[in-house]
């Protein structure tokens, strides 16, 4: 009984790992096909355009007194001439409407709202008197959560591509031209984008803009910045090659409205409303029979501050972990249904056994291997073999990362950044997984609980470049 | 067993010491799966430590070669630009041919044996060709042709590579090698959608009397980003023969039909009327939508009964556009059907509907403030809505 219970462990391990190997040898290809052919593509004609579709910016803020002004001035900033920005205030506790309402000259208006997606009552819609903030929209209404935000900006957006965004991320100025372009160069109608996700911690930002990145200094976001080259250019590239994607991150993320409208916008009642917009949109594409893409692009596009402490980091993998198993069971329709394709015998599968199971599987084969210890039947050299080749194997794919990112971004330029990256990937696995596991274990626990909250996420601000 | 022989006889331990110590260590599996699991395991870390290593080594390689490459580049880039501007403005004592001549054996002797060094002029070249115009362009380009890159640009035309094909044709066509145009015209039917999009830009700039023949029988799809460029690129280029785009209003490629509704709109080729009303009907929904939108660039007062005719029949697909369509051509008929629609129509309608009117003129605006002025009822707050000065879009 013990030798087929250690088979399933060691076979479990096996296949994770085989896994990644293929995600990252798709990812490889996928990578240099964006690369080399990108190479050439200058958006200088969307810029000058009357035929670039126009977009619709909402960006949710609650609570974000510290640095909601230089986060609307970064959007203000960017480069893209048929923009609405639509910063939508969710019910804030502290100072956020009234600074916003002052620095931006704001001033209440008649706005005739159409709802089309369910949100908590709008209080008002305000525009600035200052020509200069012509692009600028800002909602108040009732608190609803960031799903419920999102849902008023949609109400009130004009324009049939929203691009959703957190409001204290940093979009690089070139981002939106960049996430349009596969709406407009697939043949197959395209209904969401999405853009990799950079940690922005000890990276220099001025007047909301990114200066020069930096490899954080902190060994928390340092830990953060290779799960995410991991997950980004390996991961989320090999599945938008397939068409499989299920996730397009809450930070930033472009969608068809009307696709969106069309599945009853974002849904309140979860904590992944990111991943569960996508997958519902994309069931609602298959059940209607209608040809479409979800893509993904690999340009850094959007700067974001990682915690840098582990209760709040494990908060938001608490949070990560409720909200996948919210969605997984929502759509559990599409678990191995050949009517949904790859998404029903590959992405569904995958998410369910690799992402949802893993941090359990972790979990029960380490108590597992502390009752046989207790029983007097212990295996260490299973015990070892297992973890080396996990450990060895996750190395070896963290390293095929950092040469993605050095092949292709080369975001880190100095040697030394590149070293402590490289430390960082040796160390991770010890330092960093087994918490990680064990928030996923967490987010398990909480959810059978009932837990719904989103668990407060405090941030402590960018790094200002040093005067000369 | 093995790891006792490797103290012993004190050597370096062999693949198939390793194995004899896995192999002979009691694992607890099952005897059918033990072998096979215990080999992939064993391999899969060997191979891991393997391929870690060389990946480092490559990621240190690879920064080691970018960054002395990034310096020669620096250097190579200066150089060159003293030398080109050096012959751009200034006023040679010998004569502008001596000294060109000059500057061509200099290059040669020195830069040109190397094909990093020729890779660096051929887009300093091309970056300054596209920074300047008239007499500075002639020289650059002739330039281009002494010291026979273009010959290099052909070749790459050749290579398996599209990413090389692209960067060639862009380069054959910035410098006006017209010789490059059969070859280039190829490529305009290219299977891969990047490369055939660049070749039909290069045509604009290389066969100025016949660049739209790419057109002609053409089943491969246009997307919207090819589109753009194709418009932007046919903008901005000078001396370019237009033909009449009606003639292409019906291949078989929507694609080509959208491409030709936007060209109609962007060269104001008003006969194009009839057929624009014709394509109203066609299956293909964006064909339909292009056609709409064109209709009210153009401001083509006849199309409005086909465009209420066809509001009515498919209001949910095309309702938005016909109502933009309509304000843009307005008239007392467009007034009393955007009326009507504003008082009887659903939210998004009368909105959208109140919106047309707007921008039909005087008289739509006149409703409008006197729907605004009534008491509150949805006619006058989206009145109020639409006449306020900051709501403009």
């Amino acid at each position: 009984m013990i030798s087929y219970i250690n088979t399933l462990y060691l076979i479990y391990g096996l296949l994770i790992t085989l896994s990644y190997v293929v995600l990252a040898l798709i990812s490889a290809r996928a990578l240099y096909d964006y690369i080399t052919l990108n190479k050439f593509v200058s958006y200088e004609a969307l810029l000058s355009s009357s035929n670039a579709p126009p977009l619709s910016l909402i960006a949710p803020a609650y609570n974000e007194e510290k640095t909601i002004i230089e986060n609307i001035r970064s959007l203000l900033s960017l480069h893209y001439n048929n923009l609405e920005i639509i910063i939508v205030n969710d019910g804030s506790k502290d100072q956020t409407f009234q600074k916003v309402l002052e620095a931006y000259s704001m001033k209440p208006v008649p706005f005739f709202l159409r709802t089309a997606v369910s949100c908590k009552p709008i209080r008002g819609i305000y525009k600035s008197t200052n020509p200069a903030y012509g692009k600028l929209l800002f909602v108040d209404k009732e608190n609803g959560g960031k799903a419920d935000a999102l849902n008023a900006g949609i109400n009130v957006s004009s324009f049939d591509i929203i691009c959703c965004i957190d409001v204290d991320c940093i979009i690089e100025q070139d981002g939106l031209l960049k996430m349009v372009k596969p709406f407009m160069e697939s043949k197959e109608p395209v209904i969401a984008v999405g853009g990799v996700v950079r940690i922005a911690n000890s990276c220099e930002i001025e007047d909301g803009r990114l200066i020069k990145t930096h490899v954080p200094r902190e060994i928390i976001p340092r830990f953060q910045v290779i799960e995410y080259l991991r997950a980004f250019l390996m991961g989320r590239m090999g599945w938008s090659r397939m068409n499989a994607l299920l996730l397009i991150s809450g930070a930033l993320g472009m969608f068809d409205k009307k696709i969106a409208i069309a599945v009853g916008g974002y849904n309140h009642k979860t904590v992944g409303e990111d991943m569960e917009l996508v997958v519902r949109m994309r069931r609602y594409m298959t059940e209607n029979k209608k040809p479409y893409r979800v893509v993904y692009i690999p340009d850094p596009l959007c700067w974001t501050e990682a915690p840098s402490d582990y209760k709040i980091l494990g908060r938001q993998r608490n949070r990560w972990m409720r909200g996948t198993m919210e969605t997984l069971w929502a759509h559990r329709k599409i678990f191995f249904n050949p009517k949904y394709g790859i998404l029903g015998w590959l992405s569904f599968p995958y998410w369910t056994f690799f992402e949802w199971m893993a941090p359990l599987v972790e979990a029960t084969g380490l108590i597992y291997f502390l009752v046989l210890i207790g029983l007097g039947f212990d295996n260490w050299s299973l015990f070892i073999l297992l973890s080396a080749t996990v450990y060895f194997s996750s190395i070896a794919i963290s390293f095929l990362a950092l040469l993605f990112e050095e092949l292709t971004y080369h975001q880190y330029q100095s040697k030394r950044e590149t070293f402590l990256l490289v430390i960082t990937a040796i160390i991770e696995p010890f330092l960093f997984h087994p918490r990680s596991a064990w928030w996923g274990v967490r987010g398990n626990i909480d959810k059978i609980r009932g837990q719904k909250s989103w668990g407060e996420m405090t941030r402590t601000g960018f790094v200002r470049p040093q005067k000369q | 067993m093995g790891s006792t022989a490797i103290i012993l006889q004190q050597r370096i331990p062999t693949w198939s010491d390793v194995w004899d110590l896995v192999h002979y260590t009691k694992f607890n599996l099952p005897g059918w799966a033990s072998e096979p699991l215990l080999w992939i395991c064993t391999s899969i870390i060997a191979i891991s430590i393997l391929f870690s290593v060389v990946l480092l080594i490559a990621l240190y390689s690879y920064r080691f070669r970018t960054q002395y490459r990034l310096r020669r580049r620096r250097e190579l880039e200066k150089s060159y630009l003293l030398l080109l501007t050096g012959i751009i403005f200034d006023e040679p004592e010998e004569g502008v041919e001596q000294s060109k001549a000059k500057l061509v054996r200099h290059f040669r002797n020195i830069y040109l044996d190397d094909s990093f060094n020729r890779k660096i002029l051929r887009k300093q070249l091309l970056t300054l060709h596209r920074n300047f115009s008239g007499s500075a362009c002639t020289i650059l380009r002739n330039l281009y042709l002494e010291l026979q890159l273009e010959k290099e640009s052909l070749k790459k035309l050749k290579s398996p590579m599209v990413n090389k094909r692209i960067q060639a044709i862009r380069e054959l066509s910035r410098m006006h090698v017209h010789a490059a145009s059969d070859r280039i015209r190829k490529l305009t039917r290219h299977s891969n959608r990047l490369l055939r999009n660049e070749a039909q830009l290069a045509m604009l700039e290389l066969d100025k009397e016949n660049a739209f023949s790419f057109l002609d029988d053409n089943l491969q799809h246009l997307s919207e980003w090819d589109q753009m460029n194709l418009e932007t690129t046919a903008h901005r280029t000078q001396g370019l023969v237009i033909p009449d785009f009606t003639k292409w209003f019906y291949e078989p490629n929507p694609s080509v039909v959208q491409f030709c509704i936007r060209m109609c709109v962007q060269n104001n080729q008003f006969e194009a009327s009839d057929g624009l009303i014709k394509l109203l009907s066609s299956s293909e929904e964006k064909v339909v939508r292009q056609s709409i939108q064109a209709l009210g660039e153009l401001m083509i007062d006849d199309a409005v009964p086909s465009l209420i005719s066809l509001y009515r029949k498919k209001q949910v697909a095309f309702g938005s556009d016909i109502l933009k369509t309509l304000s843009k051509i307005g008239g007392d008929q467009v007034i009393r059907f955007l009326q009507n629609r504003y008082e009887e129509g659903n939210d998004q309608e009368a909105f959208e509907a109140a919106s047309a009117l707007k921008y039909t003129g005087e008289a739509g605006m006149m409703l409008l403030e006197k729907a605004g002025a009534h008491a509150a009822n949805r006619s006058s707050l989206i009145a109020q809505h639409l006449l306020n000065p900051y709501l403009q879009p």
